[in-house]
């Protein structure tokens, strides 16, 4: 059915008004929060990179210094694994099995769709299984608390990112809400063009109409709150004790002679941007922890990681990225207190090979 | 002849068998029907595990089954699927990607299948299992 930009700003999940928020909307942002300041858990994109997060996870578990999160907010993979992080260490073997367990083929079929030059009925399979009602109950629970769980799509229709309380989704219990909460882990991880769209159905003055939702990413590699309150002249304050902030990806470039083929060369400048935009959010985030006297931490994939991967979703490789991410997580120091320094800063390792140091 | 070499012979035989013009008298038409099963008809997903050299570690794709003779199920031009599998089961594929050809070869049973797989002089090689996603 038609709709307009009208219809799409009033529009609401049926029989589910608390589903859901636009993510530059500050009044809803603060409305959806904990009534208590706590630490917040922020999950990055990173596709098949998730993987460090989990062994990151699972490693502060080991450790026994993973609070319970007052906020957690995934987006993309960050959103996959952030109902396992939320429900708590119980799910850490999920968790593991998920990133350590699982290969290209449990994610995407090779075939265009008319929308995409994949399929992700695999995918959308392996989340059918994983996130099941008992899940849900853990979550409402913790909801109950007064703990939250954000996940965030965009909405390519209206151009801007949405924020799904996916606590209170699965407070309302039942099919509808399992398979809500299904579908929009399956959109925040739904790369535009390579994975299709997810369209989710809605009502706005009056109207019944089909959104359509795709990575979280597309918006920003992570979200803390509403653009507005994280910019730099903005006296918001975050209602946090600490930010955790998990990379799931590396931050320096990476070499490699592209293959002159579309998919070769897409995937490459957008492995390009999306280190781009995590490193401005970085500095973003901890501008405005440090303005708002808050603890900042992030964990990052080591620069000196350098497992093979043969081809997307490589078990091996992600095995080894798991690990890496284990080892940080149950270590000492498992975060940093400030985000890496950018390249060519006086602080950074050089990236330009030595000469001689290619032997 | 190798092991491997043997096998996908027999499986071409059978793949000529089942294509061949049936001459007009009452066995072959027996056969020929028999060939000619629609048993497999369908949507199916075929999951590839790469065991040796350089190519990826695993891939699905989908393919259809019409009357014997294995389409490609998408409108992707990026790979090209064409194939036939015979009464019995036994299948031969390939798949053509990239200026690269990749032979599969095995045998369906019921709604699941399995087989091996390779690109010319096992430059890469593995295993592959497919199940019928639709009956049509």
């Amino acid at each position: 059915m038609p709709f307009t930009a009208a219809d799409d700003a009033a529009a609401v999940i049926p029989g589910m008004p608390d589903a859901r928020f636009w993510g530059d909307s500050i009044t809803d942002f603060e409305a959806a929060l904990p009534s208590q300041p706590g630490p917040w858990l922020i999950l990055s994109t990173g596709g098949a990179d998730g993987a460090f997060g989990a062994g990151l996870l699972n490693g502060l578990s080991a450790a026994r210094n993973r609070p319970d999160y007052a906020v957690v907010i995934g987006v993309s993979t960050g959103a996959l694994m952030a109902p396992f992080v939320f429900a708590g260490s119980r799910y850490d073997a999920v968790l593991k099995a998920v990133y350590t367990q699982t290969s290209a083929a449990d994610i995407f079929e090779v075939g265009g769709t008319g929308e995409s030059f994949l399929n992700t009925w695999p995918l959308k399979d392996l989340i059918a299984r994983e996130i099941t009602p008992a899940l849900l109950e853990d979550i409402a629970a913790a909801h109950r608390g007064g703990r939250r769980l954000f996940v965030v799509t965009s909405n390519l229709d209206a151009g801007r990112p949405v924020v799904w309380n996916m606590g209170a989704i699965a407070a309302r219990g039942g099919d509808q809400a399992l398979k809500l909460f299904r579908s929009v882990l399956l959109a925040s991880g739904s790369i535009p063009g390579a994975f299709p769209p997810v369209l989710i159905e809605v009502e706005g003055n009056g109207k019944r109409f089909a959104e359509m939702h795709v990575d979280g990413g597309v918006g920003g590699q992570f979200f803390v709150a509403p653009p507005a309150l994280m910019e730099s002249t903005s006296d918001y304050k975050i209602p946090a004790t600490q930010l955790y902030i998990v990379i799931n990806s590396g931050l320096q470039p990476d070499f490699e002679v592209v293959e002159r083929t579309t998919p070769t060369i897409l995937s490459q400048a957008v492995s390009m941007a999306i280190k781009t935009d995590l490193r401005d959010l970085l500095d973003r985030a901890y501008v405005a922890a440090r303005r708002n006297g808050i603890g900042f931490n992030v964990a990052t994939i080591p620069p000196g990681f350098s497992a093979p991967s043969r081809g997307a979703f490589d078990p091996n490789y992600m095995k080894a990225l798991f690990n890496v991410g284990y080892d940080q997580g149950k270590s000492g120091r498992p975060f940093a207190a400030e985000p890496p320094p950018f390249p060519g800063s006086s602080a950074s390792v050089p990236n330009d090979p030595q000469p001689g140091g290619d032997k | 002849m190798s092991k491997l070499g043997v096998v996908t012979a027999i499986a071409a035989v059978s793949l000529i068998a089942a294509t061949m013009t049936a001459i007009p008298s009452y066995a072959a038409q027996k056969r020929a029907t028999l060939v000619r099963s629609h048993a497999y008809d369908g949507l199916w997903s075929v999951l590839i595990h790469t065991q040796g050299g350089p190519c990826d570690a695993s891939a699905r794709y989908p393919a259809r089954i019409v009357g014997g003779q294995v389409l490609q199920a998408d409108d992707d031009f990026s790979y090209r699927i064409s194939g036939a599998v015979v009464a019995s089961g036994a299948i031969l594929v390939t798949v053509n990607r990239g200026g690269q050809s990749a032979t599969g070869y095995g045998r369906l049973r019921g709604g699941t299948g399995d087989g091996r797989w390779s690109i010319g002089g096992n430059q890469c090689y593995g295993t592959w299992v497919a199940m019928r996603r639709a009956a049509n």
